[in-house]
C-alpha cells in the first residue's frame, strides 16, 4: 500500500487539531499573547506558544515535528507558522486563539524553508521553499485566506532562508544561504554561493542581488531584519575553518553591495562561527544578534554599524524587537528575558522544561 | 568502584581522556582503513582481467572495514570533522533528493578523464566522492567494475579515485587533530588567547554535544525510519548502507562507538545522588541497543495492513525497544548528566538552522 506525503500530513493536521481543542482551556485562562515561538514541551512534544510578555503561556498549538519561524500579520491577528526544514507542512493561526488552525502543506516537489512574510495587503504569504528537484530556490505564493499555493517566483539562488518585507511595502529580501542540500545534508560547501537578493514582491524581477567575494563564499546569508535606514542587515553560518571565520554580521541596500561589521577585535570565531537569529528594536536604530553556541546576543547600532552593548544568555537564540529600544530574548533552555541593550534585564522568567526553538516573533501591536 | 561512586571528573580529564582514547585512535583507524581501501581498490585495477574477481572481493572487504570505522567518528562533527564539508564528502547520507543516483550514473558515462587525477574528486559534489558513491559502484551488477572493456576500466579507476579522496580526508583528519597546534592541542589548552575554547568545559561541551548528537543520528536515520514502516506509516525506507549488506554492520559499530565514548567520557560520574539506578539503566540500554542492533529488520517491511497488525511482533518490539532505549539516554545525558556536569546543551546549539 503506498502512503504519501499528503496522507501523512492529514494525520498530522487532525493530531494537531485534536491538541489544539484538548488545549482551548489554557486559553481561557485570559491575557492577550505578546509573543510566539516554536518549541519543544517538557514531554518532548513540539509546539507553538504563545506568550504573555511576562512569560506566561496562554496558548498551545501541538505541531507533528518541529517548527522554525512564523509569520505574523499583526494587523489582522493571525500568524503562520512554518515546519523546520526541509519543512512540509505550515500552520496558519488566528493569534487571540479563536477558531482552529489550519495545516497546509508544501507542494510535493518543494519544502518550505521555515521562514515566511505576509504581503502589506494581508492578500498573499511568501514562503521560501527549495525546489526538490533541481535544488533552485524560490518564493512560494500562497493566498492568505485560504492558504491554496497560487504561484511561485525564483529567489535566484539555492538554499532560501529568511524572507522579508521592506518599508516600502513591495520590496522582498531574501537570504539565499548558497548552500546545495538534500534533506539537511551539506552537497557542495566549497562551491557555496550565498547571497542576498531584492525582489519585487509582485512581478519577481529582481532589483538587486549582492554576493560576497570569493573569499567570504563559505559565509552563508540566513537571516535578516530591515533597520530604520532601508538596510538589511543579516547574520551569517560560516561553513569553515572555525578559527578562519570572519565576521559573520553585515548589511545591504538595494543600492549598496555587502559589507561586514568592523569590530576592534575579531569576533566570527568567538561566536563559534553562528548567528541563529537577527532582529530590530522598534525604532530601527539597534539591531540584535544572537549567537547561541557561543551564548552571545550582540547589539549594533544600525547607524554606525559598530557593537554598542552585548548580553550573555545560554543557547539564546529567539529575539524581537517588543518596544522603541527593548528586545525580549528566548532560550533552548526555556529562558524568556526582556531587556535593553546595555541595561539590566527588566524581566526574566524561565519555563522549566520548555525549550525555545530559533526565533521568537511579536505579536503583540507596539 | 561503580562510576556513580567515583568522584566527578574534572572537564579537563573528560577532555583528555576522551581525546586520547577515543577521539584520535578511531581517527587513526579510520586512516588506516582508508589506506588500504585505496590501495586494494587501486590494486583491483592494476590486476589482470583473470584475478580482477578475487581482488574485488578483497577490497568490498575492505570497504565494509572503512564503512565500519566510519561509524566510529561520524558522530564526533566538531572540530577538524566540521571543516570543508568533510562529512558529506565522506559519507552522503541521507540523500533525500537521490543527488548520487542522479550526479553519478551521467559523471561515469561520461568518462572524465580529469576527474582520476590526484585531489580532483575532492572539488566535486559531496554525492560523487565518498563512501556511498562507491558503494554503488562496488555493488552494481550490471556495469561491474572489473569488466574488461573500457568502461569497466574507466569505473575501476573512478573506484580508486573515490578511495584515496576518501583516505586524504581521514589523513587530513589525523593531521588536523595531532599537529603541534591542532585540535588537539587546542581542546587542551583552553584560555582566552583560544578562540574556540576559552575555557575547559567549552571543550568537553563539544564531546558532549558530539555523543547526543550520535545519539540522535541513530535514532532519526536508523530507527525512526524502521519504526515508521514497520508501524506502516511510511514506505519503505533506504537505509544506510543497504546495497552492501553492511547497514546492521554500520549500526552496530556506531552504537559500539558511542557506548565506548559514553564511558571514557565519564559524564556518568555526574548521576545525582539519589538517581544511582540511573548509571545502571544506561549501562543496560547501551548493552541491549549493542546486543539487538543486529536482530533488528535489515530491511523493514510495510504490514499488509496498516490497520491491523502485530504490535507486539518481534521485529517491532525490538525496534520500539531501541527508540526506548535512545530516548531515555538522551533525556539522562542531556537533561540529567550534562547540567550537572554544568556542561548543558541548549536546543537551538545542538543542532541550529
Amino acid at each position: 500500500m503506498a502512503i504519501d506525503r499528503r496522507s501523512l500530513l492529514l494525520g498530522s493536521a487532525l493530531v494537531l487539531c485534536a491538541r489544539s481543542c484538548a488545549l482551548a482551556g489554557v486559553a481561557s485562562e485570559g491575557g492577550e499573547a505578546a509573543l510566539v515561538s516554536a518549541c519543544r514541551r517538557p514531554d518532548g512534544r513540539y509546539a507553538l506558544v504563545l506568550l504573555s510578555m511576562d512569560g506566561r503561556i496562554l496558548r498551545e498549538i501541538a505541531l507533528s515535528d518541529r517548527g522554525h519561524d512564523i509569520a505574523v500579520d499583526r494587523g489582522r491577528g493571525r500568524a503562520v507558522a512554518f515546519s523546520r526544514r526541509p519543512g512540509t507542512f505550515a500552520v496558519a493561526f488566528k493569534t487571540d486563539g479563536s477558531g482552529e488552525p489550519n495545516v497546509f502543506a508544501a507542494r510535493e516537489d518543494r519544502t518550505f524553508s521555515g521562514h515566511g512574510i505576509f504581503s502589506r495587503d494581508g492578500r498573499v504569504l511568501y514562503a521560501t521553499e527549495n525546489d526538490n528537484e533541481t535544488g533552485d530556490g524560490l518564493l512560494g505564493i500562497y493566498d492568505a485566506g485560504s492558504w491554496r499555493r497560487i504561484g511561485e517566483m525564483a529567489t535566484h539562488g539555492i538554499d532560501p532562508h529568511e524572507v522579508i518585507l521592506l518599508a516600502d511595502g513591495t520590496t522582498l529580501a531574501v537570504a539565499n544561504g548558497g548552500i546545495e542540500m538534500s534533506g539537511r545534508e551539506k552537497l557542495n560547501i566549497a562551491a557555496m554561493e550565498p547571497s542576498l537578493v531584492f525582489l519585487d514582491g509582485t512581478s519577481g524581477e529582481v532589483k538587486a542581488q549582492h554576493r560576497l567575494p570569493l573569499h567570504l563564499n563559505q559565509l552563508s546569508i540566513r537571516h535578516i531584519a530591515a533597520d530604520a535606514y532601508g538596510q538589511v542587515w543579516f547574520g551569517g553560518q560560516w561553513e569553515g575553518a572555525l578559527e578562519a571565520s570572519p565576521e559573520l554580521i553585515g548589511c545591504a541596500s538595494v543600492d549598496r553591495a555587502l559589507r561586514l561589521i568592523e569590530t576592534p577585535k575579531p569576533m566570527g570565531t568567538a561566536l563559534k562561527g553562528y548567528i541563529g537569529s537577527v532582529a530590530i528594536s522598534g525604532d530601527g536604530q539597534v539591531l540584535a544578534a544572537a549567537a547561541p553556541r557561543a551564548g552571545r546576543t550582540l547589539f549594533i547600532d544600525t547607524a554606525r554599524g559598530g557593537i554598542v552593548a552585548e548580553t550573555q544568555l545560554p543557547d539564546g537564540c529567539g529575539i524581537a524587537g517588543v518596544s522603541a529600544h527593548a528586545f525580549a530574548l528566548s532560550s533552548g533552555h526555556g529562558d524568556l528575558v526582556r531587556e535593553e541593550p546595555g541595561r539590566d534585564p527588566a524581566m526574566s522568567v524561565k519555563l522549566a522544561g520548555t525549550e525555545f526553538d530559533n526565533h521568537l516573533r511579536l505579536v503583540a501591536k507596539i | 568502584m561503580p562510576a556513580s561512586a567515583q568522584p566527578p571528573k574534572t572537564h579537563s580529564q573528560m577532555v583528555h581522556d576522551t581525546v586520547d582514547n577515543h577521539v584520535i585512535p578511531r581517527m587513526e583507524k579510520l586512516a588506516a582503513a582508508t589506506g588500504v581501501l585505496a590501495r586494494d581498490l587501486k590494486s583491483t585495477c592494476d590486476t589482470g582481467a583473470a584475478d580482477r574477481a578475487a581482488a574485488l572481493e578483497v577490497a568490498k572487504a575492505r570497504f565494509a572495514e572503512t564503512v565500519r570505522a566510519w561509524a566510529g567518528v561520524e558522530f564526533m562533527r566538531f572540530g577538524p570533522m566540521g571543516e570543508g564539508g568533510r562529512v558529506e564528502r565522506f559519507a552522503f547520507w541521507p540523500d533525500t533528493r537521490g543527488i548520487l543516483y542522479r550526479q553519478l550514473p551521467p559523471l561515469l558515462a561520461k568518462r572524465d578523464a580529469k576527474l582520476l587525477e590526484p585531489g580532483e574528486l575532492g572539488k566535486q559534489s559531496a554525492a560523487v566522492q565518498g563512501l556511498h558513491a562507491l558503494e554503488l559502484i562496488l555493488t552494481d551488477e550490471k556495469k561491474p567494475l572489473i569488466a574488461d572493456d573500457e568502461d569497466g576500466r574507466y569505473r575501476c579507476a573512478f573506484a580508486a579515485a573515490i578511495g584515496a579522496n576518501l583516505d586524504q580526508i581521514a589523513k587530513d583528519l589525523v593531521v588536523a587533530w595531532e599537529a603541534a597546534d591542532g585540535w588537539r592541542h587546542r581542546m587542551y589548552v583552553p584560555g582566552s588567547d583560544n578562540g574556540v575554547y576559552p575555557e575547559p568545559a567549552d571543550a568537553a561541551r563539544d564531546l558532549i554535544r558530539a555523543l547526543l548528537t550520535g545519539l540522535q543520528l541513530v535514532q532519526e536515520r536508523q530507527v525512526k525510519p524502521r519504526l515508521d514502516t514497520l508501524s506502516g506509516v511510511a514506505k519503505t525506507p533506504r537505509l544506510p548502507f543497504e546495497k552492501s549488506g553492511l547497514g546492521i554492520t554500520y549500526l552496530e559499530a556506531g552504537i559500539g562507538s558511542l557506548k565506548a565514548f559514553f564511558e571514557v567520557f565519564g559524564i556518568a560520574t555526574y548521576t545525582p545522588p539519589g538517581k544511582a539506578w540511573m548509571r545502571g539503566w544506561m549501562d543496560r540500554a547501551f548493552e541491549l541497543m549493542q546486543r539487538d542492533a543486529g536482530k533488528i529488520p535489515r530491511k523493514p517491511e510495510l504490514p499488509p495492513d496498516p490497520e491491523k497488525f502485530d504490535k507486539q511482533g518481534p521485529e517491532i518490539v525490538l525496534v520500539r525497544q531501541m527508540r526506548f532505549h535512545l530516548n531515555g539516554l538522551r533525556q539522562m545525558i542531556g537533561r540529567e548528566l550534562a547540567p550537572a556536569a554544568e556542561l548543558s546543551i541548549g536546543f537551538n546549539e545542538l543542532d541550529g538552522d
